[in-house]
């Protein structure tokens, strides 16, 4: 109890400090959280929250009948999951093979200009896009024309959408990581390498076993991030970049929310599904940091 | 000593950031509550000379160019209205084209509206079971004059009972005339190239596409028999659609109509679409059709207008306006297009599928002070847009302070706009414009057509192209006559607010419906998914929908 009472004495200014940070936090993060009770309401904006009538589990109800509900998930899961598996590997390797160059101004002009597309927005980028893998005048199949490949309509066929979709967020995104690899790798001890060097480890076998597990623990914390955007596929993106043809392969949990809660204003509605995935990447994000302690021995936190 | 007076201060500079963060909020969520707090003291009489505040929310609009100095927040026309009614006007917001719709949304889920903006019927409904918006019947009683009252109720009334609910006035419909026919519109340069007859049935529509496609007059090499664009279904595209082809077919897009016992059904699910659909997909097939049209919105795919790759494309009557941007260049008239009414797949004639003539309307916030300023602008719009004859000071409300027509479009500057429920344009101008007599001219609008028309005809503005081929004698408008006097035209039966299980499952239902009708457009599937599809609707709500529609019918017959 004394030592308790001299450490509170000693340290009340200090904890005093803490509080302007947690009033903003509380006012900004956790008093919003209250609009959740939506989820449960038929939501009238002039009622607010305490006057709008209650009606129970309804709203998820009507997102569990919802007939294509369970294709909507699907293209969700699959979307996100192969962009964050990509959007982890390409970074890494372009990370690791930046790394090895000697040339300094080469490597900085590199990564600037990788990093560069992630600035544009995604509005500006579809239409960009559309052009450049238009079927009858785009470079893209122009250039398959050349080895005698027929023009594939790339945004309006449902076997490549998803990945027309992965492969432009990747594109747009690994500069961004690349850059975060990149610090990870300048922490890495140099002496290590000698050691390696010493030891008769070439190039390839120095990647695998110094630099590799030097970075281990950013990816971990990386994965263990972007686990939690598993139901995020890019709301952004695939809203401008799809149409009536590809919804049976574009349409994701985002463009069915807004379709629904914004274009019909149906609030409650959304907020139930925005509550649902809440709690999805809760438990992903959950389950992805005890993983990650109990295989890489890794605690972000 | 020294620590303690240290840690107050501490203290003293937590609890006063700590205080400045909660003030700021505690404003923030006071706000919206002090116009009511305000009503209790200024209700009621307000005086005649005294200046009254209406707020809204505004569109800014590309053609909308300000003089220099001027804005939003300050104008001639806002200016103008002051001086004239004692209104004045102020905008909480201002938005695009593109946002306005998305603003608007928040602004009423924040429960922080304008004393006047315009809404969509669906909003109308919402706004008045939210209680947020005025009953104005008796405002509008009081404060609307005799010609604003007839001017509304042109079409017999119809319009100013959409906006009643269970007997109460809750909105001003933003009407325009309902009569509002699209057209074929065909490169008749290329038809007479080609030595093709002028398109008089849906087959002849067909082979001049094929014979655009194939013969290629535009010498692109990347012709096109039709343009279509990536919405073609949605009412609001006006050219580059696809409406007036299914109506063609005697098919219509999302329609209330009577069956053969006199109960509604949904046009989407007839088996007139079916056949257009399957006209359409073999278009396609033969290439007739942009197979990237799905990804295209209109702008993009009126390029191929503008670059001769297409000469046939259906559209509403300012179609041409659209066109000209490609007929016209460096001065000089570098195409030539037709317009003609919609053809028939058969012996009995294609009927135009028409709304009622209002899709928004304006609104009056419940906690609006002065909803009588409202009816006041109505008052003062109707009389300045309808005058042959403007006074100078009505000028400066169609065109600013210099009070001269220079294309700067300040009409769009008043914040409440209604129009003509009739019009008689497809009588009066063709003749007018072909007899240059300006004395046939009944109204202010014919008046202005009729003035850009002769600009174009006696030379002097070639830019002009547009009006005369909307107007003039074998203009768009000049078909109207005979299409109003044999009933060409079909109207939708329901104009209520979307029913119960329309607001849950609407949206489903034209998803599915857009994605099978592309299907099959682009030949992805066959057309004997329609038949499924007609299945899986019925199934999805749409048994129900049709249900409450037919009981909402029977009581307003």
């Amino acid at each position: 109890m004394n030592v308790l009472t001299r450490m509170w004495k000693r340290e009340w200014p200090l904890h005093m400090m803490l509080l302007p940070g947690l009033i903003l936090v509380l006012i900004f993060c956790y008093y919003p959280m209250a609009g959740i009770m939506m989820a449960f309401q038929k939501y009238i904006p002039n009622k607010g929250l305490f006057g709008s009538p209650f009606i129970g589990m309804k709203n998820f109800q009507l997102l569990i009948e919802y007939p294509d509900i369970g294709r909507v998930f699907l293209n969700t899961i699959y979307i996100a999951v192969m962009k964050i598996i990509a959007g982890l590997i390409v970074p890494i390797t372009i990370a690791i093979l930046l790394n090895e160059l000697r040339k300094e101004w080469v490597k900085r002009t590199f990564q600037t200009l990788v990093y560069l597309p992630h600035f544009l927005s995604w509005v500006l980028l579809s239409g960009i896009l559309v052009d450049i893998l238009s079927p009858s005048s785009g470079i893209m199949n122009q250039f398959l024309s050349i080895f005698g490949i027929k023009p594939i309509f790339f945004l309006g066929d449902n076997a490549w959408f998803p990945y027309v979709m992965v492969i432009s967020d990747v594109w747009k995104e690994f500069g961004f990581g690349t850059i975060v690899y990149l610090a990870a790798l300048t922490g890495i001890n140099p002496s290590l390498y000698e050691a390696a060097e010493i030891d008769g480890a070439g190039r390839f076998k120095q990647i695998l076993n110094v630099t590799l597990p030097g970075m281990m623990p950013i990816i971990i914390l990386m994965l263990t991030l972007n686990i939690g955007n598993v139901l995020n596929a890019g709301f952004e993106q695939i809203f401008n970049l799809y149409s009536p043809p590809v919804y049976e392969s574009a349409d994701i949990i985002d463009t069915f929310v807004y379709r629904m809660g914004v274009q019909q204003a149906q609030f409650g509605f959304a907020t139930a599904v925005g509550l649902l995935k809440s709690i999805v990447s809760f438990i992903f994000i959950s389950v992805s940091y005890v993983l990650a302690y109990r295989i890489a021995n890794y605690r972000i936190f | 000593m020294r620590r303690k007076s240290k840690a107050l201060l501490i203290l003293l500079f937590v609890l006063s950031m700590a205080l400045t963060a909660c003030g700021g909020t505690k404003e923030e969520a006071q706000k919206p509550a002090e116009p009511a707090k305000e009503q209790t003291q200024t209700t009621e009489t307000p005086k005649e000379n005294e200046v009254i505040e209406v707020s809204t929310v505004s569109q800014s609009d590309p053609y909308l160019k300000f003089d220099e100095g001027e804005s939003f927040d300050k104008n001639a026309v806002y200016d103008q209205y002051e001086k004239d009614l004692g209104v004045k006007i102020t905008n909480k917001w201002i938005a695009d084209v593109t946002q306005f719709k998305e603003k608007l949304k928040m602004t009423i889920a924040s429960n922080d509206i304008p004393d006047l903006m315009l809404v969509s019927a669906t909003q109308l409904k919402e706004l008045t079971e939210a209680d947020m918006i005025m009953d104005i019947t008796d405002v509008y009683d009081k404060n609307a004059t005799e010609d604003t009252k007839k001017f509304l109720t042109m079409d017999g009334g119809m319009q100013m009972k959409t906006a009643t609910i269970d007997g109460k006035l809750m909105g001003i419909p933003s009407s325009y005339n309902p009569y509002n026919f699209q057209y074929l519109y065909v490169r008749t340069d290329w038809l007479k190239k080609l030595n093709l007859p002028e398109p008089k049935t849906m087959q002849d529509v067909l082979t001049i596409a094929e014979a655009f496609k194939t013969k290629d007059p535009g010498g692109t090499g990347k012709p096109y028999g039709i343009a279509v664009s990536k919405e073609p279904f949605k009412v609001d595209t006006g050219v580059t659609g696809l409406r007036a082809f299914l109506n063609g077919y005697h098919a219509y897009e999302n329609l209330w109509m009577e069956d053969a016992s006199g109960n509604l059904v949904n046009s989407d699910i007839q088996p007139q679409v079916k056949d257009a659909l399957k006209a359409l997909q073999d278009m396609f097939k033969k290439g007739l059709i942009d197979p990237e049209f799905a990804v295209k919105d209109t702008e993009k795919e009126a390029e191929l207008l503008y670059n001769n790759n297409v000469g046939l494309v259906f559209g509403a009557s300012w179609t041409p306006a659209q066109l000209v941007k490609g007929a016209v260049k460096d001065g000089k008239v570098v195409q030539e297009w037709g317009v003609y009414p919609i053809p028939s797949i058969d012996g009995s004639p294609t009927l135009n599928q028409i709304g009622i003539g209002v899709d928004d309307y304006y609104v009056i916030s419940k906690q609006a002070k002065n909803p009588e300023g409202v009816i006041r602008l109505l008052n003062q719009w109707i009389v300045v847009d309808n005058t042959m004859t403007p006074t100078d000071e009505q000028k400066i409300y169609l065109y600013g302070k210099d009070k001269k027509e220079k294309g700067n479009n300040y009409w769009l500057l008043s914040p409440l706009r209604v129009g003509k429920q009739l019009d008689n344009n497809g009588e009066i101008l063709p003749k007018a414009i072909e007899t240059k007599d300006p004395s046939l001219l009944q109204t202010a609008d014919q008046k202005g057509r009729y003035e850009r028309a002769m600009k174009f005809i006696d030379g002097s503005d070639i830019n002009m192209w547009w009006e005369p081929l909307i107007s003039g004698p074998n203009g768009a408008v000049s078909h109207n006559p005979k299409i109003l006097q044999n009933k060409e035209y079909l109207q939708n039966k329901f104009y209520g607010a979307p029913t119960p299980t329309m607001a849950d499952r609407q949206e489903i239902l034209l998803k599915k419906r857009d994605e099978i009708y592309f299907k099959i457009i682009m030949n992805q599937v066959s057309v004997d998914e329609f038949d499924k599809f007609v299945g899986e609707w019925k199934k999805l709500g749409g048994d129900d929908i049709t249900k409450e529609v037919n009981e909402w019918y029977a009581s307003h017959k």
